[in-house]
């Protein structure tokens, strides 16, 4: 059983690695360029004391992947960790995407200014350049530290150090602005692990919740003099759906934390595990009703700041080709129940129902979001079209106001034929077909066919099927029949009589009225006497007609059958020899007689 | 006179007779002919009808539906398209303008299952069991039994005539007669037993149980065959040939 769990086992994972390997083969033909990002964080704040994370991410269509590259040439920073390596893919709508991401822990040299220089990133089998960061880096005294939430004390002797932490990004927002949430944690110990014992109603707004790796992206900081090590615990993006003041509810946390021995001869417990309750400060959010003022009819619900590109992935095509149209919206917001931009579609074109990618993520604190339709356009007629311009209207919380973006298409030339031109003007060398297209009808050679059902329904054709297993008995009686006969001489022989006979009477009756006399005559007398002879197992050559009815009377015929026998024969010779005595009349009549005599004959043997 | 007398009636029965000429009902034969006339001339929805009402005289002519599988194509229909081409492999498998017509309408689908190509054992197989089709095959099959006890009997019939040659022959045509009685087990299985429907409407959204309710697995477009596996009120379960498998409402899909 262990046994075939194990190879069960490995053929799943043989399984999926050939999936991987497929996955990973899949041609890059058609696939956007991946997207490379690079930027640190805390995006703002930095100071000399600050633990900097300097984070490397490459994202696109099938599986990418990003080999850590050479940080040369950094700026007043210096390289105290990683990188850590983290990797997401995706199969959604029939897409592969993945994520590649490098975090390196950086540490300020000084307060001044820092430079990250742009960055060569090994990308698949090609490359790609981050843009370079800069920023300023404080005096750590410069920098106001961080400080304990409102209502957290500072630890009192022996009691762990640890403390959560939850920020919203903003304190007044619009209804349906994200608004990003994040709970931390803050310890001086090391902590075991923790779980959540609370967390807070959200029902007034539409929660999307943002990967977050607690020990991949924990950091250290200082608060209040103290270095702590952080570690975001949760993330999310809050969509209010309605206008009020809300009130957001502590989140309670329970970390389990290690706590150092203050007994100098504890040499082997190496401090022991507590568990500690925290709980977060309650939080405020203000959110104001979009202003009905200005709504384009077009809006969606859309509220962040966004840009709007539109691409035909050909400017070319045939009739009843498919030509995909991919609008892409992304910026700062959250898009995740975003209708698609308007698109007018003119007529002689097919629209086909487009297929949605979306993307959320936080970046620097900020909500960004990417999301994509990807139209089917099928022309039906040949000509130039011009596509209208693509429209996304969304609401700019910063300024308070309605925008929208916009994106123009360049024309689509449909051709009748809906080959390139340029392949019509092969010329020259092996015959090649051009282009694909429809066979064309066919026309009615016959009556047509209406519905009937397979041969092998019928039930003649069952009975055909069967009926060579009925062979088998039949052969064996036929050759049990056949042995027989071969057994049984005189059987034998009397078939064979008959057999002669009526041959030679059937030879006769050809020459019933043939000129030959003669011929008809000798035929007559021939199946007659063979007759006997075989019958009794003699010679025909010399039996007289004595010998005959001896046999004959041998076998107690009477003496009617006996005188007929004779009588007929005799008149087959006296015909043979005055040939005119026997015409058409007495010779069927002869013949009629010696048929009949055979007749009674084999009736009476 | 006379004529002036007889005008009437001739008037009447000549339109008599138009009106009997113009109310009779065409054959599926002049339909289909008309249909094709039409196509012709462009005329791709005229066309479409004429085979259509053709069909519903209960013919079942691979020629019908393969014509009338082009008039929907022309008409931007390519699901319908699918469709009748589907029906018409199915009455004539070996067809090499049915086949050729499926795998362009195919290629215009915007869904793409990818799968393993059988081997191309496999493939010259199948290939050679819908040229032959069920009914030669079926043929076949009686044939080679016919002939195996032709040879039982002759063997059977004379006394010690039964010879090595006899049971070799024997043996030999009972290994062909059941090979061949595989092969269209096979055939016939999966041309008439396996249950396909082509996606008609634009955009079906294939749900993870039968009922509106249930959240939606993936989604498919307009032409796509899918094998139906069963059915429960007005939903049906379909597979995908790369093993995904949902529920989709009877109204989007039509069975072949």
């Amino acid at each position: 059983m262990r046994r075939r769990d194990r190879l069960r086992s490995r053929a799943v994972g043989a399984w999926w690695l050939a999936l991987l390997a497929g996955v990973a083969a899949l041609p890059a033909t058609g696939q956007a360029p991946p997207q490379v990002r690079a930027y640190v964080e805390p995006a703002e704040g930095i100071s000399e004391t600050t633990s900097i994370r300097l984070v490397l991410e490459v994202e696109g269509s099938g599986n990418v992947t990003l080999s850590p590259p050479r940080l040369a040439g950094l700026v007043n920073l210096r390289v105290v960790g990683g990188p850590s390596t983290s990797h997401n893919s995706v199969w959604s709508n029939g897409r592969f995407s993945s994520m590649s991401r490098l975090v390196y822990a950086l540490q300020a040299e000084g307060p001044g200014p820092a430079e990250i220089p742009a960055i060569e990133l090994a990308v698949g089998g090609g490359s790609r350049r981050t843009q370079p960061i800069r920023f300023e880096v404080a005096a750590a005294r410069g920098v106001p530290p961080p400080t304990r939430p409102p209502g957290v004390r500072a630890p009192g002797a022996g009691e762990p150090d640890v403390f959560a932490r939850v920020e919203l990004g903003e304190d007044e927002a619009w209804v349906g602005q994200s608004v990003p949430l994040a709970v931390s944690l803050y310890a001086a110990e090391q902590v075991l692990g923790f779980e959540f014992a609370r967390v807070p109603s959200l029902a007034s707004f539409w929660v999307e919740e943002l990967e977050v790796d607690p020990g991949d992206e924990s950091y250290r900081t200082a608060v209040e003099g103290r270095r702590y090590l952080v570690y975001p615990l949760k993330r999310q993006v809050l969509v209010p759906q309605t206008a009020g003041e809300f009130e957001i509810e502590p989140h309670a946390l329970r970390i389990q934390v290690r706590q150092r021995s203050s007994d100098p001869f504890d040499l082997f417990s190496f401090g022991r595990g507590t568990t500690v309750l925290r709980t977060t400060q309650p939080l405020k959010l203000r959110v104001r009703d979009l202003p009905a003022a200005g709504r384009p009819a077009g809006f969606g619900g859309a509220v962040g700041r966004y840009t709007l590109a539109a691409t035909l992935d050909r400017r070319e095509a045939g009739v009843n080709d498919a030509v995909a149209l991919k609008a892409t919206v992304e910026g700062e917001g959250f898009l995740g129940a975003a209708r698609p931009p308007e698109l007018s579609v003119p007529p002689g074109l097919k629209l086909f129902e487009p297929k949605v990618g979306s993307d959320t993520r936080a970046v620097r604190g900020r909500i960004a979001s990417r999301r994509t339709w990807e139209w089917i356009l099928v022309p039906l007629a040949p000509g130039e079209l011009q596509l209208p311009e693509l429209r996304f209207d969304y609401f700019d919380p910063s300024r308070g106001e309605y925008r929208s973006a916009q994106a123009a298409l360049p024309p689509l030339v449909v051709r009748r034929d809906g080959s390139p031109d340029a392949s019509l003007a092969a010329s020259g060398g092996e015959v090649q077909l051009q282009r694909r297209e429809l066979a064309f009808i066919k026309p009615l050679r016959g009556p047509l066919r209406f519905a009937s059902e397979r041969v092998h329904r019928s039930s003649g054709f069952l009975v055909l099927l069967v009926l060579p297993a009925a062979w088998v008995p039949l052969g064996v009686a036929l050759g049990r029949w056949r042995a027989r006969l071969a057994g049984n001489r005189g059987l034998a022989r009397a078939r064979r009589a008959r057999a002669v006979a009526s041959k030679r009477l059937r030879a006769a009756r050809r020459l019933l009225h043939e000129d030959d006399s003669a011929t008809f005559q000798e035929e007559v007398a021939r199946a007659l006497v063979e007759y006997v002879a075989d019958v009794f197992d003699r010679s025909a050559a010399g039996l007289s007609y004595e010998a005959a009815d001896e046999l004959l009377a041998s076998r107690g015929l009477d003496a009617e059958i006996r005188r007929s026998f004779r009588a007929t024969l005799e008149s087959c010779d006296f015909a043979r020899f005055v040939p005119q005595a026997a015409k058409g009349e007495r010779r069927a009549e002869l013949l009629r007689e010696a048929t009949e005599l055979v007749e009674r004959l084999e009736r009476v043997r | 006179m006379r004529i002036a007398r007889l005008a009437p009636a001739a008037t009447l029965g000549l339109l008599l007779i138009a009106a009997g000429t113009s109310a009779r009902a065409e054959s599926p034969e002049e339909l289909v002919e008309r249909g094709n006339s039409a196509y012709e001339a462009g005329d791709y929805a005229g066309a479409a009808e004429a085979y259509r009402t053709a069909l519903r005289y209960g013919v079942r002519d691979p020629i019908v539906e393969y014509n009338l599988g082009n008039a929907e194509f022309r008409l931007g229909s390519l699901g319908q398209a699918i469709l009748r081409y589907e029906r018409a492999r199915r009455l004539a498998p070996a067809d090499p303008d049915v086949r050729a017509n499926l795998s362009f309408a195919r290629s215009q689908c915007l869904d793409r299952v990818e799968i393993a190509p059988p081997p191309t054992v496999v493939r010259s197989i199948v290939l050679a069991q819908d040229r032959l089709g069920p009914d030669r095959q079926a043929w076949a099959v009686l044939a080679t039994l016919w002939l195996a006890g032709a040879v039982l009997v002759a063997g059977l019939w004379r006394p010690g005539g039964w010879r090595p040659l006899h049971g070799w022959l024997l043996a030999g045509l009972l290994a062909v007669a059941a090979l061949v009685f595989a092969s269209w087990s096979v055939t016939v299985e999966r041309v008439e037993r396996t249950h396909l429907a082509v996606v008609i409407d634009d955009l079906v959204e294939v749900l993870a149980g039968p009922g509106e309710n249930n959240p939606t697995l993936f989604t498919v477009h307009e032409g796509l065959t899918l094998e139906v596996r069963a059915e429960r009120e007005e939903w049906l379960q379909v597979s995908l040939p790369n093993g995904l498998n949902g529920w989709v409402h009877r109204s989007a899909i039509a069975t072949v």
